[in-house]
């Protein structure tokens, strides 16, 4: 059995997948901090030394923390470095995030039924109810 | 402090009997990895030949460390790392010997890190050069020129005939490299998976031209697929930046090499699904917009749009051309 | 005679032959090229190693056969003349060897220069050796240094500058390896 304990060992960059590279990358890294692996305050490691240990282009990486940056997530202090944000309403953000993809898989679906907008939303209305019931 | 480039080629022009490599242009700064693709033949050996100095252009200038290449070449080439895949180390040495008389030519020459990399590509010192195998030779000349660990790596080919673990170890030594932001690498490669996955920048030639050179972030979001459902007996009509179209009854492909939102808007509901497209995909698809010879390939009569965007897009592509 | 002529042949052709040739057959003269000299370095650095490599035996041959001539009781001194036209011969022989290396990687031409300096060794020692003016004194017991002497010596003098700044002025002003 192989046992790897280190800070980034466990982020797979997977080139199979279809969404691209530097969003698997702010996955996995909100995914860290949502958990609480990586808490406020803790540095990132440096774009080049990311780069490296995944073996990802330096500008990918460099994608994935500006736009983590731009949500609030991280926080770059100029020749200092990267940290993870002090206040993060990420767990709400992730869910409100994960809502939207199942809709918009259920839009796709809709679509391919031929169903109008009107008709998907009274099916979700009806979700709803059978939840309620529960 | 500017940093001055490691790679300038402007404007260069270079005539063979059968083949000419006409207005190349591109640039490498300190800290990059420049991702070097294109079809067989369509000048990748040639323009690194001028990086090196094996080669005089007829027109423009070649600039390697700020230096010009080929009259400061031997000046250059004691920063530059070349390893090329039909490059032979001396058959009768050893990887030994090469060491040391790579050692003694070079002062960067780490022996740490030299006898690291032998154990990680697996390699043997006291072996001679003309028992290796094509993938340990090619390992053997990669090893010679990463441990120098000199400012810029040129490599031609460096994976080929490497098995996948060798690959991922040649890989890693890349990355290994650019953990310093003033060394920096260019490499001509087949494989576009690894092309994508670590350039980041990617400047792609056919046919002695340059097709498009950029940040590969940039580069890869150019480009999409989209699938699209018209309903019946309607027509598309001709669109700009889109350099395929497969038509299959209802049901059409567009490939684009400049997406935009305004594209999807323009297309409405008719649009079931786009998708970004691999480096391996656009490839493909910038070889069947500008075929070779000329196929065709469409399902269903072809639309006359077909060759006529190719044409079109060539154009664009020109005004685009850094 | 023959085999110090055939010794002094081979050591050329080998040495040229390995020196160059072998090089770009096998590619390593990327390997070469890629470290930090220019074409032109390497073209004269090849032209001057080799040819030091072959002055090595050269003169110990030709000494050792002046020796011997001079020695020996039953070889007339006369040969002397003739002796020494026969090393210069042979190094200027090597030099356009060297040179014709140094221009193609055509193994089809290398072969040709090969064989015609070859067949020249004997062309060589019956032309010379036919000439009246030498020939008439190999047999005599004290060397005769004549006209004829001077002027063979400076024709293969002038080959040898030229064979030898040939590569100078081109194959190391080549713009274009490989």
């Amino acid at each position: 059995m192989l046992y790897i304990h280190s800070m980034y060992s466990g982020i797979n960059i997977s080139q199979t997948d279809a969404r691209p590279m530097y969003l698997q990358i702010m996955e996995q890294i909100r995914a860290r901090i949502v958990a609480g692996d990586w808490p406020a305050g803790r540095e990132l490691p440096s774009i080049r030394a990311l780069a490296a240990a995944l073996s990802v282009s330096v500008i990918t990486i460099k994608r994935a923390y500006l736009d983590l940056e731009s949500e609030g997530v991280i926080v770059t202090r100029h020749g200092k470095g990267s940290f993870v944000a002090e206040v993060n309403g990420l767990a709400g953000e992730l869910q409100t995030e994960k809502l939207d993809e199942h809709l918009a898989a259920a839009a796709g679906i809709g679509r391919q039924l031929g169903l109008t907008p009107d008709e998907l939303a009274e099916r979700l209305r009806r979700a709803t109810r059978t939840l309620d019931k529960k | 402090m500017t940093h001055p480039k490691h790679i300038e080629m402007r404007s260069v022009r270079k005539a063979f009997r059968f083949f000419t490599l006409e207005d190349l242009s591109l640039d490498l700064e300190p800290g990059q990895i420049m991702g070097f693709v294109g079809p067989n033949g369509a000048g990748k050996s040639t323009s690194i030949r001028l990086m090196t100095g094996l080669l005089t252009p007829d027109a423009g200038e070649v600039r390697v460390l700020g230096h010009a290449m080929p009259d400061e070449q031997a000046i250059a080439k004691r920063d530059i790392g070349f390893v090329s895949d039909d490059m032979r180390l001396f058959a009768h040495a050893s990887v030994g010997w090469h060491m040391q008389f790579v050692a003694s030519i070079y002062p960067g020459w780490d022996p740490q890190y030299a006898k690291a990399l032998v154990k990680r590509f697996n390699l043997r010192t006291e072996q001679n050069v003309s028992g290796l195998s094509s993938g340990e030779h090619v390992k053997a000349v990669l090893m010679l020129a990463l441990a120098r660990r000199p400012r810029l790596l040129i490599l031609d080919e460096p994976t080929s005939g490497l098995d996948p673990v060798a690959r991922h170890e040649v890989l890693t030594e890349f990355m290994d490299v650019l953990r310093d932001e003033d060394r920096s690498i260019l490499f001509s490669s087949h494989n576009t998976v690894d092309v994508e996955r670590i350039s980041d920048r990617i400047t792609f030639i056919d046919r002695g031209r340059l097709v498009d050179s950029n940040d590969k972030e940039t580069f890869l979001d150019r480009w999409r697929r989209i699938q699209l459902q018209l309903p019946a007996g309607a027509t598309l009509p001709d669109l700009p930046h889109v350099i395929s179209r497969v038509v299959d009854g209802q049901f059409v492909t567009l490939t684009t090499n400049h997406f935009s939102q305004d594209l999807i808007a323009f297309l409405g509901s008719n649009v079931r699904e786009v998708h970004r497209m691999s480096l391996e995909e656009i490839f493909a698809a910038n070889e069947h917009a500008h075929p070779q010879t000329d196929r065709q390939r469409v399902l269903h009569p072809p639309l006359a749009h077909h060759r006529h965007h190719g044409c079109r897009i060539r154009r664009f592509g020109h005004r685009h051309r850094r | 005679m023959l085999t110090w002529l055939t010794t002094i042949v081979a050591f050329g052709v080998v040495l040229a032959m390995l020196g160059i040739a072998n090089e770009r057959k096998e590619r390593a003269l990327q390997f070469v090229l890629s470290l930090p000299l220019s074409p032109g370095d390497y073209v004269r650095v090849k032209l001057f190693g080799l040819f030091l490599c072959y002055l090595v035996p050269w003169v110990i041959l030709s000494a050792g056969a002046v020796v011997l001539l001079l020695v020996r009781p039953n070889l007339p001194d006369g040969l002397l003349p003739f002796a020494v036209l026969l090393s210069g011969f042979m190094l200027a022989n090597f030099s356009v060897v060297l040179c014709g290396a140094l221009h193609t990687a055509s193994e089809g031409v290398m072969t040709i220069v090969i064989i015609v300096t070859n067949m020249n060794v004997t062309l060589f020692i019956f032309m010379v050796g036919g000439v009246p003016s030498l020939h008439d004194h190999l047999r005599a017991a004290a060397p005769v240094w004549n006209d004829s002497f001077w002027i063979v010596l400076a024709v293969e003098a002038a080959t040898l500058l030229i064979a030898l700044s040939l590569p100078y002025f081109v194959a190391a002003r080549r713009r274009d390896f490989i």
